[in-house]
């Protein structure tokens, strides 16, 4: 049966994600040798990297979901949207309060106003007004179609804040700590690419692991909310 | 053309309401002095900082200003299903959009007329000479701010505690026409060299023109019914 | 705090995060699911709250 040709990928995604996240922590707390400048410390990077491109990666498919419900009207659409921004705050958040423990000890401050950091936040924001938006409209289909807009429009708004942000920041004072003049892969340690890479993958197999479980989540409301509207109809 | 004549129309329409309720502007107008009172107990403006701090201040009044005006923007169409009489009206949905930016824009520059100067005034700013440019700049922002106002007012219509949702929703997103017209005054305030304003002015063209394109072409699903 | 102190406190903060998450997720779910076969086994009965 389908289903539970469903439920068994379904098991094997969700045992391959935890394989994964070990691996990556032993390859990332233990087998990667110390960074020459900062310690220990770098460590945090392999959480860092993978969690913000994570969330890079879940407010493109908001976007893209948004557009394909406007297109076509599936409910699918919308519920993915929704998913993927409500996943994407939770790593975005995370990142930030990682990288602020990060920059305490690098930078001796918990936060300051550099253009990537300001960016981050505001994306945190922005996508946190969409949960907050769809939260607040009762109707369904108007729920989706004001979602749908607003994750098209704060999509499309981030290279313009980057931009504003970015260029106001370099006026402003010389290219910050977070702007590395070389490539990250120069000079960089074998082993500490590979940790990166294990990280990634892990936090890849994560990421499609709990939006199949909050898309899961989405559909079973949306048909639990159906079920009670023709119970009472 | 017909598009233009029809968006007048309903901006009219507009305005007569507004100058027989006086519900909006009156508010606006004592909300913006009374802005730049508390600024003077919560900041302390010297005579020597006003000047520097003239662009952030102008423009946080503007903006509370502006979210106060958002608030009741689609409140005549709320009551007695205006809205829905208005969609159904064979009138172009942008129309209707474009009407009702200008609108607003109207209102909030109307409250800048009068806020700006008072300004000036009150923490004894002498750069008179400087005070066109300024508005010019807080004009163009509010092009901005109207625009996605709008957009997002029509937006969160049906939605719960919008009061407070809408300023949620719009302050992130405008933060690229906040940069660009603070920016922009503060270095016509500074006396800098054109080449250092002037890049802010085209952004903030360039950002008034996409928001406005954007709101055009999205207007139609956030009204649908 | 030494160096491993930030480590161990990134790293802690994140994943207690994901999995306090992945638990909210999965206590939606079976919350959802227990309305709907109630839902359904209303139906069945013909009865209304």
């Amino acid at each position: 049966m389908a289903t539970k040709e469903l439920k068994r990928s379904r098991g094997i995604l969700g045992s391959l994600t935890l394989v994964f996240i070990a691996v990556g922590l032993y390859f990332g707390l233990v087998k990667a040798p110390p960074d020459a400048n900062q310690g220990d410390l770098q460590r945090i990077m392999y959480l860092h990297i993978p969690s913000i491109l994570t969330a890079y990666l879940s407010f493109f498919i908001v976007f893209v979901g948004s557009c394909m419900y406007l297109w076509k009207r599936e409910q699918r659409d919308d519920i993915l949207a929704r998913s993927a921004a409500e996943i994407g705050v939770v790593f975005t958040a995370l990142t930030i309060i990682e990288g602020s423990i990060w920059g305490r000890p690098t930078w001796g401050v918990w936060w300051t106003w550099d253009a990537r950091l300001t960016l981050t936040a505001i994306l945190l924001i922005i996508f946190a007004g969409y949960l907050m938006l769809r939260s607040l409209i009762e109707d369904e289909e108007r729920g989706a179609v004001a979602g749908a807009v607003l994750g098209i429009i704060g999509f499309l708004d981030i290279p313009l804040i980057h931009m504003s942000v970015y260029w106001w920041r370099t006026l402003h004072q010389p290219p910050s700590i977070l702007r590395p003049d070389k490539a990250p892969w120069e000079n960089v340690h074998p082993a500490m690419l590979t940790a990166l890479a294990l990280n990634f993958v892990a936090f890849m197999l994560l990421y499609f692991y709990l939006l199949s479980l909050r898309i899961r989540v989405g559909e079973s409301e949306a048909k639990a909310q159906r079920a009670v509207l023709e119970g009472t109809a | 053309m017909a598009f233009l004549r029809q968006a007048a129309w309903l901006l009219w329409k507009d305005l007569l309401l507004e100058l027989r309720r006086r519900e909006s502007l009156i508010a606006m107008f004592f909300f913006g002095a009374l802005l730049l009172f508390i600024f003077n107990f919560a900041l302390d403006v010297e005579r020597a900082k006003a000047t520097e701090m003239a662009p952030g201040l102008l423009w946080l009044a503007v903006v509370f200003c502006g979210t106060l005006g958002l608030m009741q923007l689609f409140q005549p169409e709320r009551e007695n299903h205006c809205l829905e009489a208005l969609l159904i009206a064979p009138v172009d949905r942008a129309a209707i959009f474009v009407a009702k930016a200008c609108f607003n824009l109207l209102l909030m520059a109307l409250v800048e007329i009068v806020v700006f100067p008072l300004y000036w005034v009150l923490f004894s700013v002498t750069a008179w000479d400087r005070l066109p440019l300024v508005f010019l700049y807080g004009l163009l922002g509010t092009v901005g701010f109207s625009v996605l106002g709008t957009l997002f007012s029509a937006l969160t219509l049906s939605a719960r505690g919008r009061e407070i949702l809408l300023p949620l929703l719009i302050l992130p997103l405008i933060i690229p026409i906040v940069l660009a017209t603070i920016r922009g005054m503060d270095a016509i305030l500074r006396n800098a060299e054109l080449a250092e304003s002037l890049p802010w002015l085209n952004m903030l063209i360039a950002f008034d023109v996409i928001f406005l394109t954007a709101g055009i072409l999205v207007f139609d699903w956030v009204v649908e019914t | 705090m030494d160096r491993w102190g930030y480590v161990i406190l990134a790293y802690g903060i994140v994943w207690t995060g994901i999995g306090l998450y992945w638990l909210s997720l999965r206590m939606r779910l079976k919350r959802t699911r227990a309305k709907l076969s109630e839902v359904a086994a209303r139906k069945k009965t013909g009865t209304h709250a």
